[in-house]
């Protein structure tokens, strides 16, 4: 194990929770501002509860092996896109990426 | 004035804290409110990942039983979820209170989607929360105080915490679960509140660590109504829920949840009914609730630090906002249950890990009352007297930091354990049927070792009424009858503690053992 090796693994800890969490925080925060600090909190947060319980959810209850990582992505993509059909349906700027941490009919 | 009082605020406004969308203006690099954050976040990453990046590993029970876990779904693609199946255990064995899978799962699949160690992806998990932690502690403190001296005095204070820094290398999912019950206290704090945000949260605090949420949800609980204004009535609740895309989060909530609902049911109902499974953990009654001076010490140094702020909190009562009334029930109840903790037999540095965040917080508040004190003069001659303020509380937490042998987690199997685990998995290849029968069930478990025996009553039942070496082979030929051969695992933690436990473990000659390292001795029993 050497720093680099850690520094990947951040990374991609990083990458895997965090941009399904920005989607879902965004969502969950229905137009309201965060600081942009805590917004990556629980953007990190939402994410890492959302992709570990879709894998849980496909794994256990509907017992896709988690081996299979393409089973379990394609279930944690459908949920998420699920949200995002429902969430561009009622605004459909909502989900455009300099929205991210601004509300809404911010410019 | 004093920093306790909350200046008056114009009407229908809450908070000192504005939420403000992110604005390239607001990122000067003098602005405090934006370097402190950052560098919280960079300390943590590196004080924490330095230490991660140089260790070997672990030692202790919680990180090996998770590493097992991991190792077990990569290879077998099931997540273990009320079972540990054969052949990873000697039989198929319930998973009791506390060991629910979900912070394996994390690892398990970092490790398959980028090919890394799962030790690595642990290690990663555990730096991220580190920094995590910080930063929400920062934002708490600075959100009830309104100062972000404060807030960073509070993160460093927390990683300067023995018990913290020793939790954290645990990898255990108190960890994470904290991070989430943080983030929630940080939502209800905020302007607004958000609901499903909070649910999210909580849910996240309950899959990792179910237990902890019986600790933090009547918390929560009061946090909510002490924050409740007329702002967010039943009315205004409703018409959130009946939205298109809450009842789209709604069912995905519910759907992502429901197991996680059943974890924090059975975990109830063992913590109410049954009890915590801690048969071969030596007794901690009568024990100081710290394990070594210069823990004890600094312990008592923040309690000494928070102990005026509490004061000041009382005497203030009616002029403090909301947040800092529902901090001091907090650390109250924390408290309350850290010196209560050891009189019902459960590992108290569990709660010193619950308490250190409103401690440092109730710190990071003492500091900023501190310099609120210091003459108004020249600002040059304030900024050297807060520098000196600074110095004077952290310096000693950083001290009693690098002091302490929590830096280095609590070790329990030494650096033999490899080799040992090594001849371990050689010798069960040519064994046909095999059980590890080991007080320290989790480390052959991390290493990926096949049948071993979980179940504490079972290991406890056997040597507890075993009287000799000859004795504990028959019982074990008794309890396994399919099996043909036993390999026993001692370590110095089966002979020097869990030895007065279990005499019978003290009767295992090092000189019979078929492995033998200064730290771990493997013994192979054939069937009586």
């Amino acid at each position: 194990m050497t720093a680099v090796d850690l520094a990947a693994a951040i990374a991609g800890y990083l990458v895997v929770f965090f941009v399904p969490g920005l989607l879902w925080t965004r969502v969950l925060l229905q137009g309201r501002f965060l600081e942009p600090l805590e917004v990556c909190v629980y953007s990190f947060l939402v994410g890492l509860v959302m992709v570990s319980g879709s894998a849980f959810f496909s794994s256990f209850l509907l017992r896709i092996p988690l081996g299979q990582v393409s089973a379990s992505g394609i279930f944690a993509l459908l949920t998420l896109a699920s949200i995002a059909v429902l969430a561009w349906q009622r605004d459909p700027g909502l989900l455009r990426l300099r929205w991210i941490f601004r509300g809404p009919g911010e410019s | 004035m004093a920093v306790t009082e909350v200046p008056r605020l114009p009407a229908g406004k809450r908070s000192h804290q504005t939420t403000r969308p992110l604005s390239l203006g607001r990122l000067r690099a003098r602005n405090p409110e934006v370097w402190a954050p950052l560098v919280s976040l960079l300390f943590g990453i590196s004080a924490v990942g330095y230490y991660q990046a140089t260790s070997q590993f672990p030692f202790a029970f919680d990180p090996y039983w998770f590493m097992g876990t991991s190792r077990m779904i990569t290879e077998s693609g099931f997540v273990p979820y009320l079972h540990i199946p054969a052949p990873f255990a000697a039989v198929d064995t319930f998973v009791s209170i506390g060991y629910v899978p979900v912070q394996s799962i994390a690892p398990a699949l970092l490790s398959i989607l980028l090919g890394i160690d799962i030790v690595a992806a642990e290690q990663a998990q555990t730096t991220i929360i580190a920094a995590l932690l910080m930063l929400l502690t920062y934002r708490c403190t600075r959100r009830i105080t309104g100062s972000y001296l404060a807030g960073i005095m509070a993160a460093a204070l927390l990683l300067s915490t023995p018990y913290v820094f020793a939790r954290l290398n645990f990898f255990v999912p108190e960890n994470v679960a904290l991070c989430f019950f943080l983030a929630a206290f940080l939502s209800i704090l905020s302007e607004n509140h958000r609901p499903f945000l909070v649910a999210v949260l909580l849910l996240g605090g309950m899959a990792f660590h179910p237990r902890s949420f019986i600790f933090y949800g009547p918390i929560l609980l009061v946090f909510w109504f002490l924050q409740r204004t007329p702002r967010t009535t039943i009315t205004d609740l409703t018409k959130i829920l009946i939205q298109k895309e809450s009842l789209g989060a709604a069912a995905a909530l519910l759907g992502t949840g429901l197991p996680f609902l059943e974890a924090l049911r059975i975990n109830l109902y063992y913590f109410l009914f049954v009890g915590a499974t801690y048969t071969l953990a030596v007794s901690f009654e009568g024990q100081a609730p710290t394990l070594g001076q210069i823990d004890a010490l600094l312990n008592l140094y923040v309690i000494a630090l928070a102990v005026p702020a509490v004061a000041v909190l009382v005497s203030r009562w009616r002029t403090i906002n909301p947040g800092m009334k529902g901090l001091l029930m907090w650390w109250t109840v924390t408290w309350l249950m850290f010196f209560g903790a050891p009189l019902r037999s459960f590992p108290v540095d569990r709660f010193a890990f619950y308490v250190a965040v409103p401690t440092a917080i109730l710190g990071g508040f003492f500091v900023q009352l501190l310099v609120s004190r210091l003459p108004r003069g020249q600002a040059v001659r304030r900024r050297v007297l807060t520098t000196l303020v600074v110095i004077a509380i952290v310096a000693p937490a950083a001290y009693g930091l690098w002091q302490s042998p929590l830096r280095k987690p609590w070790v329990v199997w030494g650096p033999d354990e490899r080799d040992a685990m090594g001849y371990l998995e050689q010798a069960t290849v040519v064994s046909p049927s095999f059980i590890v029968f080991t007080p320290e069930y989790s480390l052959p478990y991390a290493y990926g070792i096949l049948h071993v025996e979980f179940r504490e009553e079972v290991i406890a039942g056997i040597l507890r009424n075993a009287t000799t070496v000859e004795d504990v082979r028959c019982r074990l030929s008794d309890t396994y009858p399919g099996a043909s051969t036993f390999f026993i695992v001692l370590t110095t933690v089966s002979r020097n503690e869990l030895g007065l436990l279990f005499p019978v473990l003290m009767l295992f000659e090092p000189a019979n053992a078929t492995f033998a390292r200064p730290t771990v001795w493997i013994y192979s029993l054939d069937r009586c």
